[in-house]
C-alpha cells in the first residue's frame, strides 16, 4: 500500500484516535506522542493489514499496544474508583432511593462534561480501555476485542463490570458536587 | 410471565448488556422487546441504562485535535522511509 492510500485511511481516524489517546494518557503532550508513534508503527507494518477489513480497529490496536508500553502509562496515577459494591443497575437504584425516578438524564444532565470525563478516568485501566473503545467508536464486541487484544468473552465481562463501576463513579461525582444527596433522599 | 416460550425477567436482565451493545440476533431482540412491552420494571431499567449510556457518549464526545497534530504525523511519516 502506498503512502497516499495509507493516509487516506489514517486521516479520518486521527480525531477519534487522539480522543482515545488523550483519555488513556490524561494529557495532550503524551496523547500527541502516542498518536504519532502509532501512526509511524502502523505505516511500517501496513503489510499486515488486510485491505477491506476494519482499519480503525486495526489502528486502535496498535495505539493501545503503544500505550501499554509507554512511559505515560507508568507515570499515570490518579484516583481510581473502588471495585467493591458495584451492583447491577447501580445508578438506577441509587437514583430511585434519592427519589429520582425513571430518567437517567435527570441525574446525568446535572453533571458537566468534566465530571463525566473524570468518572471515566477513574476506572481501572482494563475497564477504561474497553469502555473508551465502546463509547468513542461505537465498536462491536468483536472490534473491541481486536483493538484491545483480548478475547470476546473478556470484552463482554469487562464492559459489563466497567458499566457498573462507571455508574458508581458517576454517582460519587454527583454526590461530591452536591447534585444529589442520598442522606436527605432527594435531588439537590 | 413464566410460560416457557416467553422471555422472563431474569432472561431479560441477563441480556441487558448485549441488547444495549446491539449484539443480539433479530429473533432475540423481538423476544426481548415483547417482554419489555409487558413488563414495566424491566422496561424502566432498560430505558434508564440506555439513557445513561447515551448521556455518557454525548458527554465524552471528541476533544478537538490539536492543530499541529496532522502536520506532526505527516512529518513523522515523511521521516520514516521503510
Ligand atoms: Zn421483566
Amino acid at each position: 500500500m502506498d503512502r497516499d492510500k495509507f493516509e487516506s485511511l489514517l486521516q479520518p481516524v486521527l480525531d477519534v484516535a487522539y480522543g482515545y489517546a488523550y483519555k488513556l494518557t490524561g494529557n495532550q503532550e503524551d496523547a500527541m506522542d502516542l498518536v504519532q508513534e502509532a501512526s509511524v508503527q502502523a505505516f511500517r507494518s501496513i503489510g499486515t493489514f488486510e485491505e477491506g477489513t476494519n482499519f480503525k480497529a486495526w489502528f486502535m490496536k496498535i495505539l493501545t499496544n503503544k500505550f501499554y508500553k509507554s512511559k505515560a502509562r507508568a507515570a499515570r496515577t490518579g484516583p481510581t474508583v473502588s471495585l467493591e459494591d458495584a451492583e447491577d443497575l447501580f445508578l438506577y437504584r441509587e437514583a430511585e432511593k434519592a427519589g429520582v425516578r425513571g430518567t437517567a438524564d435527570e441525574v446525568l444532565d446535572k453533571l458537566d462534561q468534566e465530571s463525566v470525563q473524570r468518572a471515566i478516568e477513574s476506572l481501572p485501566e482494563e475497564f477504561r480501555v474497553v469502555s473508551l473503545l465502546y463509547f468513542l467508536n461505537d465498536f462491536t464486541y468483536e472490534e473491541i476485542a481486536q483493538a484491545a487484544g483480548i478475547p470476546l468473552g473478556t470484552v463482554r465481562s469487562r464492559l459489563h463490570r466497567g458499566r457498573k463501576l462507571l455508574q458508581k463513579a458517576l454517582w460519587e461525582m454527583a454526590e461530591q458536587r452536591g447534585l444529589v444527596s442520598a442522606a436527605k433522599g432527594g435531588v439537590a | 410471565m413464566s410460560s416457557p416460550d416467553k422471555c422472563s425477567c431474569k432472561e431479560a436482565f441477563a441480556k441487558l448488556d448485549d441488547y444495549l451493545c446491539r449484539e443480539l440476533t433479530p429473533e432475540e431482540i423481538a423476544r426481548l422487546e415483547q417482554h419489555l412491552c409487558e413488563c414495566i420494571n424491566c422496561a424502566n431499567a432498560y430505558k434508564f441504562e440506555g439513557q445513561m449510556l447515551e448521556c455518557v457518549k454525548k458527554k465524552i464526545e471528541q476533544i478537538a485535535l490539536p492543530t499541529d497534530l496532522r502536520e506532526r504525523v505527516r512529518a513523522a511519516l515523511d521521516a520514516c522511509k521503510e
